[in-house]
């Protein structure tokens, strides 16, 4: 497993990383996410669960920018979202559903890219580091359009790497990886808590996020039903969550 | 924002250089339009050259029309759109990134559509290829200034084919008339008086458009 001590600088935020307020999303007057307010602070990590649906996805994407609440609001390490979404958006990386990645760019070419965008000062020594951390470095100059649904998400990893966010979002990241991706996957959450970065996390790996989390958000059909401690959440989860409904 | 903006031109570019069917479906349908044209209007050069200025015109505004559709293909694609926005760069420089690329696109296509045209067309275009190149320049900015605006406007449209040419075309038509009179004083004339009346009102609509670009493409990027 890749070695991910001393890649993260210290996060020096204090108080809350991440903080929302009410935030609730409907779709055509459908809710999808009932409003919900939450408080993250560095070094804690959330496992979000709940049944397909529930909207586990719809939150992370709230918190992340990249859907707008339909009401509440959003503050990153004290900034409003709201106020200035840019501002913001350097302290947040957000591995989703969709990889954000152009097809016809090779691998390192999608890292660049993303350096530029993001304004970051990462040379060529550090992509290559970030790749190389991911298990990327042979694939790097490849182009995107070949690599299989893994190789995509360690590319996501990567890019998380060299931004360094306070925030890191995680939308099932153990999909589609093999058993040494789940652990890098595993390995960047325990750095990012050991740096006092806060993480987040929705998955249907209940045991795998359990064991790095120290919270839990239970959703199901949009509303909170638990937000919680681990431990308390093992002991009274209910008989529907324990026969698997959320798969 | 000069470094965002100069990062989205070389992926825009780099990308429209891998995969190459779209910058050769530009030139066929621009040299298509090109011969239809030239069939419809029968072999006299005199009746030809006439009309050369509008012809060439017509197969660059169908062509910018296909390249802005294009534009945000590879955007769509995985959302990238939206990754691009979640990094904070700033949207005007995404815009005029986008502009500079397709508009280095449409120039490229231009230049063998105009070399085709002088062959079909037994036109002389040589001796007024930098005047010409320089309404080309200032033709393509207006196109695309609008067309990239509409081409985020319908990027995520299941209908944006239809859409895309039915909101773009309306809004450039000073920009064609303006190119197409200054193209045809050079092509047929071959004189430049009256031409510089014609280049200010080009550069006049590529002021007005590139700056309404500017101040709507960050709302336009909202969700």
């Amino acid at each position: 497993m890749a070695d991910l001590s001393g890649w993260f600088e210290p996060c020096r935020v204090s108080g809350a990383i991440v903080e929302a307020d009410g935030v609730c999303r409907a779709y055509s007057r459908v809710p999808v996410l009932y409003p919900l307010s939450l408080e993250l602070e560095g070094g804690e990590a959330l496992a979000v669960l709940g049944p397909n649906g529930s909207g586990k996805t719809t939150l992370l994407r709230i918190l992340a920018g990249a859907t707008r609440p339909s009401a509440g609001s959003v503050t990153i390490c004290g900034q409003p979202r709201q106020d200035d979404r840019r501002a913001t958006a350097s302290l947040v990386g957000f591995a989703g559903h969709d990889t954000y990645l152009y097809d016809d760019l090779t691998g390192i070419e999608n890292l660049r890219f993303f350096c530029v965008l993001a304004g970051l000062k990462a040379g060529d020594i550090e992509v290559g580091q970030a790749l190389e951390l991911v298990g990327m470095t042979a694939a790097a100059g490849k182009r995107v359009r070949a690599y299989s649904a893994g190789m995509k998400r360690r590319l996501c990893l990567a890019r998380i790497l060299l931004l360094q966010p306070a925030l890191l979002l995680l939308d099932e990241p153990h999909a589609s990886l093999d058993a040494e991706g789940q652990s890098l996957v595993d390995g960047i959450v325990e750095a990012a808590l050991a740096t006092h970065r806060a993480v987040g996390i929705a998955s249907h790996e209940e045991a795998r996020v359990l064991r790095l989390s120290r919270r839990v958000l239970v959703l199901d059909r949009g509303r909170e039903v638990f937000a919680g401690g681990v431990d308390e959440w093992k002991s009274t989860r209910p008989i529907w969550f324990q026969e698997g409904r959320q798969a | 924002m000069t470094r965002v903006m100069l990062g989205v031109l070389s992926k825009d570019l780099l990308i429209e250089r891998r995969s190459k069917a779209g910058f050769n479906a530009l030139i066929f349908l621009a040299a298509l339009i090109l011969v239809i044209i030239s069939f419809s209007l029968g072999p006299s050069s005199s009746r030809l050259q006439s009309v050369a200025g509008g012809v060439l015109w017509i197969a660059f505004a169908f062509a910018a029309v296909l390249a802005f559709g294009r534009a945000f293909q590879s955007e769509t694609e995985n959302r990238s759109f939206e990754g691009m926005l979640l990094t904070g760069a700033d949207p005007k420089a995404i815009y005029l990134g986008k502009v500079l690329a397709a508009t280095v696109l449409m120039l490229v296509v231009e230049i063998v559509v105009g070399l085709a045209m002088s062959l079909l067309y037994g036109l002389d275009l040589w001796a007024r290829a930098p005047a010409l190149f320089l309404v080309a320049v200032l033709g393509t900015i207006g196109l695309t200034a609008i067309g990239i605006l509409y081409g985020r406007l319908t990027m995520s449209l299941r209908a944006r084919e239809v859409m895309l040419p039915l909101l773009v075309l309306p809004v450039v038509v000073p920009v064609i008339l303006a190119a197409v009179e200054a193209s045809q004083t050079l092509t047929v004339n071959g004189s430049t008086s009256g031409l510089w009346l014609w280049l200010e009102l080009l550069a006049v609509f590529d002021t007005v458009f590139l700056t309404a670009g500017l101040l709507t493409f960050e709302s336009l990027c909202e969700e």
